[in-house]
């Protein structure tokens, strides 16, 4: 079996995750995107969504607000706006977000191009919640 | 001549100003630490979006293209020159004061600013509440206005601050987006600077293109370039809020530092003031005991 690469994962504030992982999969620019050692040299835009990593048989989950990723020389890194744990996720606000984006998008009373940016919140919240009610859940394998 | 007790008082109230000095001191000091460490730990970020752009940008643009040809070929909002159009100016200050001459620099810099573009129209951003609080009792109109970030900056105010310029730049549209703030040069040292924010500055295509190995780019290259801009404006505006930050604490320690210097030196010549009054009464009531008996004798 392939050998697990180094990901590291970049904020504009720090670098909030690094670690050596067996597979990514990554909302990119023009779908999902998954990477596995030995990935040829790539430079993707993210869009807002969720950020599949494991580790073994650990999945850990990041909700990604948009950024780009980066497969060079073996090595992963992941630069995006916001890159959030499901730790670090305020699942309530995640829900109420989605909500006035969505209401905002049936009112359709945005300027020009705003209701881009309504899409992207509303991408970005979904992904939130995704991250944040895996938790919840009882993990799959309990030791 | 201030009586004993009156100079005793002025001591005692000396003295507790001196400990809010001191500790402003401290809690500036253990605060600009945590600020300088912010600003190195999103280095990274900056360092690779940098080095993204000149490299697609590199690989995009021909060789030996001018910055304008470029610049056309490009066509991206961010990088319009316009002749006309109002100008627009970011004032960074701080919230709050006492911190020496950090705002009234600022705020003088500012002032220049609306002098030497006398006739026509300025319009004002301004971050940080002491900059605000000044444009709004001078009757100047303040377009955009961020106050109380400082304690809690974050990437999310770059964000709303680069939208709302972008916003006025692209839309209005204006001729330049104009910045100044305090960079943070060294703890003993600010410096205030003026920089153009937009139109953006296109990188320098390097003359070697880099080796660039087969890299896959999902979007193509210049759909990937388009995306870059307005991230690098906004790494802009995070680094100047940074800074400015990091500027003000070191004013205040400065600022606070000399402040409990000064209150130790009025201390002491107010005491020292005090002992040689209690002596001159003392000498004086000697004296006087020594005059009675005499008198009596």
């Amino acid at each position: 079996m392939a050998r697990p690469f180094p990901l590291s994962v970049v904020t504009p504030e720090k670098v909030s995750w690094e670690g050596n992982v067996d597979s990514l999969v990554i909302p990119a620019h023009e779908g999902q995107l998954g990477i596995l050692p030995g990935h040829a040299p790539l430079l993707a835009q993210l869009t807002p969504g969720v950020v599949r990593i494991r580790q073994g048989e650990e999945t850990r989950l990041l909700a990604v607000s948009g950024g780009y990723v980066e497969v060079f020389g073996g090595k992963v890194s992941l630069f995006a706006e916001t890159a959030e744990l499901e730790s670090e996720i305020d699942a309530e606000r995640a829900r109420q977000a989605v909500s006035k984006a969505r209401s905002d998008l049936r009112g359709g009373a945005g300027e020009p191009g705003g209701s881009e940016q309504t899409m992207a919140a509303l991408r970005l919240a979904l992904a939130r919640l995704r991250v944040a009610d895996r938790l919840r859940r009882p993990p799959p394998h309990s030791h | 001549m201030a009586s004993l007790r009156e100079l005793r008082r002025k001591v005692k109230s000396v003295k507790s100003t001196q400990q809010i000095t001191k500790a402003m001191k401290m809690v500036s000091a253990a605060r600009l630490r945590r600020a300088q460490g912010r600003i190195l730990s999103a280095r990274p970020f900056a360092q690779k979006m940098e080095t993204l752009l000149t490299d697609i940008f590199s690989a995009v643009a021909e060789p030996g293209q001018s910055g304008a040809a470029v610049r056309t070929v490009l066509g991206h909002p961010l990088l319009a020159e316009r002749k006309t159009g109002p100008r627009g100016l970011v004032l960074i200050t701080a919230d709050k004061g006492l911190c020496g001459s950090f705002n009234t620099n600022l705020i003088k810099r500012g002032l220049e600013f609306l002098r030497e573009n006398e006739g026509e129209t300025v319009e004002l951003f301004c971050v940080g509440r002491k900059g605000r609080d000044f444009f709004r009792r001078m009757k100047v109109a303040v377009r955009g206005e961020y106050v109380n970030i400082f304690n809690q900056l974050s990437y999310a105010h770059a964000e709303l601050i680069g939208r709302d310029v972008t916003d006025f730049f692209v839309n209005r549209p204006a001729r330049d987006v104009t910045v100044i703030y305090n960079e943070f040069k060294s703890v003993m040292q600010q410096r205030p600077v003026r920089s153009v924010w937009l139109p953006l500055t296109p990188p320098v295509p390097a003359s070697v293109r880099p080796a660039a190995p087969d890299f896959l780019y999902e979007p193509a290259r210049e759909r990937l370039l388009e995306s870059l801009f307005p991230r690098a404006l906004k790494a802009q505006i995070f680094r100047a809020l940074m800074e400015s930050a990091a500027a003000e604490l070191a004013a205040r320690m400065t600022a606070m530092e000399n402040a409990t210097r000064n209150a130790k030196e009025l201390i002491e010549s107010l005491t020292l003031y005090a002992n040689k009054l209690r002596q001159a009464a003392i000498t004086k009531e000697i004296s006087e005991l020594v005059g009675g008996a005499e008198a009596l004798q």
